[in-house]
């Protein structure tokens, strides 16, 4: 297995995973969507709401910001040890915002207010409801840990795929250069002997097939490499991508380890 | 010549040796403003008659008028339409344009474009898309469809859920739909444009991708993301409106509202009314289950009382609150208190129930592309682009081809286009963007220029061999939502007169075994079967025949034997299985004086 | 995590694995096909909503249920290998 970065930043990355197959690759990004877990509000106590959206849509709104979260800290509550609610599994946010009597205003998430101060939105600036004039909206958000797969507001990477390491043979070239103008992607040049592809442009390949189709001696190919792929990915600030890459393989690390466990019971 | 017999308005008024001047003259007065411009006037020459017509109800339509195969509409004028020194209203009062009906068309000779005209040319189209109404119109690219589909879709589009009114939380529609995330269709027409669709949106963009998938969107059905849905795709909320009036009776009596005393004839248990004020009105932001009380109303009896025996009228009231119906829910919106015209005190409660997509609501594309939600796929299964896109919506390319909807097609395209360079496509019929146009934008922004992108399977995470179509196109939550249409009954009310179920989900009614499906358990040969639906699940009875008279007897309870009231007699009296309906036809017929008797003879 | 037995013979299991999805289905099924001891190994889902996924395995006489255990820590090793490669593709 190999691993080739080439983009990393705190919530994007894009990097080159080869010799692997695609069920682990499939895995690993099923994981970092669905099986992470993260932290979204799931209920709201309403106590004062005169804007113009009902509870219902406010209540969903909340529910999509995500939350910085950290993964040892917290638990979903099912698998809590406490009873009824302990620091670990239960945070509290408040929203408790008025647009005064001139004047409306946009409320934001960075109007939140977090009883737990490393939980925290991680967007300032996502627009919550606008509020016109005199109207109020005070309610709290009890925020939960929860799993992707159960609801989208839990989803902890977003945008994750991936594209088999696209093969571009060239054989027999006659330099017509139909395929040069066919490709979307400008990918391929009219080099001195025969059309070229280079190394980099090579990886923004689509895999459409459109140049195989439009040579008419068969001498460009397109295949796919099964076992190389080129992940992209992006977190939407609940963690850093690291953190959600090593807490993907981690959580199916846990799963295949708990199923060893009761199979040597068995 | 033979003189013209000419009609005003289907009636005769007279004759005219020269028709062809009458009209012409008429013609002309009308386009110089002398005679009313709401006036027709067409010339049947065979027939020689004159046909006027001044009267309400004509559909007319608006054409360039052509002399000498000149228009009379010219690019000065245009230019001073555009910089709003003339108003369209001015082409009809100066004659350069003129409405005609059905009738007068008849005698004209309309040219569609420019460069069509000829001397002998009478008028000259606006704009080939003028042919189409209102609904029509909004159907992007409806000459790439076949009719029916536009039809359909057209129809459709009367069905959607949207932003109906600004004003929906101030009015007390009975029934009101609203859709939470209304977005403006990527591609319009000039009809979106001009009926002001942007400022009421009826849609949503979806991400459409057309391929089977795993058997769930077979026959029309739709495979929805589950995720999309959760973040709010197609969510709307359905508002009903209940009304209570304190209605006066003659004799002075009234209704009250207030919480009915237990006392009060069909009052209910006290926690019934555990949700009601002091004034007997639900309380805003109250979860409402069916069955459950709204507004508590109590009437005077609706039979004056007899004395009872200790000599006093006791004035037994009814209870008469008004309930959510029995298969809705939801949570009271407004709770409004006033007055009627006739001065009683009315009470509206509003109730909305939020309505989330779920298998079997029905969604359409503008084609006549409709369709119910067959499964809604986890985002994780759902197929993947390189990127990481995942469409919305996956339709069955099995819907495409017999159904002829390329315009379904071209507006994914044309979608895909719009998405990528952040503008709207101009879809409007035979001048909307060219499809090479399109295809070329495709290109530009990296994708093939087919529509279609290379996909990965969700859920073995392999590479699916062949590309899928995929593009962006406007989607309507059409308002038959499963919710309001499910609807189950094993035994339940029977109508009063015929003993038979009632009819109606609001009702609680049963569904018809009607006479086809009575034919299917006949070619079965289903005997029993049969009967058992039309007899003992329906309206079965037992009733008791004297064998002397033919008559239907009693049974007296107090001396404990049968007994037939129209002979006398006392034996000789069986029972006989009939249908309720049946006993119903004696009874009519002996309404009439006539006697139905029933001949018995002893069973096989 | 729950497992039930459907059935087990001498060279076949049937395992339910309740509360899993394609994730670790999809993976554990791939690596036991790359088990040379392993004859047949596909999984199950009767419905993606109201069921749990059903692993079938058939060995070479083998006992089916070491076998799954050692794919279950070949993919726990496939995991570490990414984590090592991965952090060291960091520095």
């Amino acid at each position: 297995m190999e691993i080739d970065v080439l983009e990393l930043s705190d919530r994007s990355a894009k990097f080159i995973l080869s010799n692997t197959t695609a069920a682990f690759a499939n895995g690993l990004r099923r994981a970092m969507l669905a099986d992470v877990p993260t932290l979204a509000i799931d209920d709201v106590n309403v106590y004062n709401n005169t804007s113009v959206l009902y509870d219902e849509q406010l209540a969903l709104r909340l529910g999509l910001i995500p939350l910085v979260t950290s993964f040892d800290d917290f638990v979903p509550q099912d698998e809590c040890t406490c009873e009824d609610g302990c620091p670990a599994c239960v945070i509290s946010l408040t929203l408790s915002v008025e647009a005064t009597a001139d004047e409306g205003r946009m409320v934001y998430s960075g109007d939140i207010v977090s009883s737990d101060p490393k939980v925290q939105p991680a967007e300032m600036n996502i627009p919550i409801i606008e509020l016109k004039v005199n109207q109020k909206v005070v309610l709290e958000g009890v925020a939960h840990m929860g799993y992707g797969r159960d609801h989208a507001k839990w989803q902890a990477g977003v945008a994750c795929g991936y594209k088999n390491l696209p093969i571009i043979t060239i054989d027999g070239c006659d330099r017509c250069g139909a395929c040069v103008n066919v490709c979307p992607r400008n990918i391929l040049c009219l080099g001195d002997k025969f059309v070229e592809v280079s190394d980099e442009s090579r990886l923004n390949c689509s895999l459409c097939g459109l140049c195989q189709d439009a040579c008419e001696i068969d001498a460009i190919s397109v295949t796919e490499n099964e076992s190389s792929f080129i992940f992209t990915m992006e977190s939407d600030g609940s963690y850093t991508v690291n953190e959600l890459i090593i807490n993907a393989v981690n959580t199916i690390k846990r799963k295949a380890s708990s199923m060893g466990d009761i199979l040597s019971t068995l | 010549m033979t003189e013209a017999k000419v009609f005003l308005n289907g009636a005769l008024i007279g004759t005219h040796n020269n028709p062809a001047e009458l009209v012409e003259k008429i013609r002309e007065q009308r386009r110089l403003g002398v005679l009313s411009h709401q006036i027709n006037v067409t010339l049947y020459e065979d027939l020689h008659e004159v046909i006027l017509s001044s009267d309400m109800g004509r559909a007319r339509r608006p054409l360039v008028i052509v002399e000498d195969g000149k228009p009379l509409v010219t690019e000065e004028h245009l230019e001073q339409l555009r910089k709003g020194e003339m108003v369209y209203n001015d082409f009809v009062t100066q004659g350069y344009v003129e409405y005609l009906d059905a009738e007068e068309e008849e005698n004209a000779f309309v040219a569609l474009y420019n460069s069509d005209l000829t001397p002998k040319h009478t008028h000259l189209e606006f704009d080939p898309s003028m042919m189409l109404g209102i609904c029509t119109g909004m159907v992007p690219y409806p000459e790439h469809n076949a009719s029916p589909r536009n039809t359909m879709g057209a129809a459709m589009i009367k069905q959607c859920i949207g932003v109906s009114t600004s004003n929906l939380k101030l009015r007390p529609d009975t029934r009101a739909h609203v859709l939470h995330y209304p977005q403006r269709a990527l591609t319009k027409t000039q009809t979106c444009e001009s009926i002001h669709f942007d400022e009421r949106p009826a849609g949503q963009n979806f991400v459409v991708a057309v391929m089977s998938y795993e058997g769930h969107n077979i026959e029309d059905a739709l495979v929805f993301n589950k995720g999309s849905i959760e973040r709010g795709l197609g969510r709307s909320h359905f508002l009903r409106t209940f009304e209570g009036e304190e209605r006066r009776y003659p004799g002075g009596q009234e209704d009250k509202f207030e919480i009915p005393d237990s006392e009060y004839r069909g009052a209910r248990s006290s926690d019934a009314y555990a949700n009601l004020d002091v004034d007997g009105l639900v309380n805003p932001e109250t979860n409402v289950g069916p069955n459950a009380v709204l507004i508590g109303k109590t009437s005077p009896p609706r039979f004056l009382e007899e004395q009872t025996d200790l000599g006093i009228t006791v004035e037994q009231r009814r209870e008469s609150a008004i309930t959510m119906r029995s298969n809705e829910k939801g949570v009271v919106d407004t709770v409004i208190l006033t007055e009627s015209i006739n001065g009683t005190r009315l009470a509206k409660v509003k109730v909305r129930d939020q309505r989330i997509p779920e298998i079997g609501d029905k969604f359409a594309s503008r084609h006549g592309q409709k369709g119910v939600i067959g499964l809604m796929v986890p985002y994780q299964d759902m197929p993947f682009t390189e990127s990481g896109m995942v469409p919305d919506l996956v339709i069955n390319p099995h819907a495409i081809p017999s159904r002829m909807t390329v315009a379904h097609v071209l507006e994914m395209i044309g979608g895909k286009v719009g998405s990528s360079e952040g503008r709207r496509i101009d879809a409007t019929a035979f001048s909307g963007e060219m499809e090479d146009d399109l295809r070329k934008g495709l290109k530009k922004h990296g994708f093939s220029h087919t529509g279609k992108e290379v996909f990965t399977d969700g859920v073995t995470g392999k590479m699916i061999p062949a590309d899928i179509f995929v593009g962006v196109i406007l989607y309507q939550k059409l308002h038959h939502m499963v919710a309001s249409k499910i609807h189950a009954r094993s035994r339940g009310p029977v109508q009063v007169l015929t003993r038979q179920p009632t009819e109606g989900r609001a009702r609680e009614g049963g569904l018809r075994f009607g006479e086809m499906e009575r034919d299917v358990l006949i070619g079965h040969g289903a005997a029993m079967t049969l009967k058992e639906r039309l007899l003992d699940e329906s309206d079965r009875v037992v009733e008791l025949v004297c064998a002397h008279c033919g008559m239907v007897a009693t049974f007296d309870r107090r001396r404990n034997m049968r007994y037939c009231s129209n002979c006398g007699a006392d034996t000789d009296i069986h029972p006989v299985e009939m249908s309720y309906a049946f006993k119903l036809l004696l009874d009519e017929i002996k309404s009439l004086g006539v006697a139905p008797r029933l001949r018995l003879d002893d069973a096989v | 995590m729950e497992l039930k037995i459907i059935s087990k013979e001498d060279d076949e299991i049937q395992l339910e694995i309740k509360g899993e999805s394609h994730t670790l289905l999809n993976m554990l099924k791939s690596v036991l096909l790359d088990d040379e001891r392993v004859e047949i190994a596909t999984y199950d889902m009767k419905h993606v909503t109201i069921s749990d996924p059903v692993i079938l395995v058939k060995t070479d006489g083998t006992d089916p249920i070491i076998i799954v255990r050692d794919a279950a820590s070949k993919l726990i090793a496939q995991c570490d290998e990414f984590l090592t490669v991965f952090n060291r593709s960091l520095k």
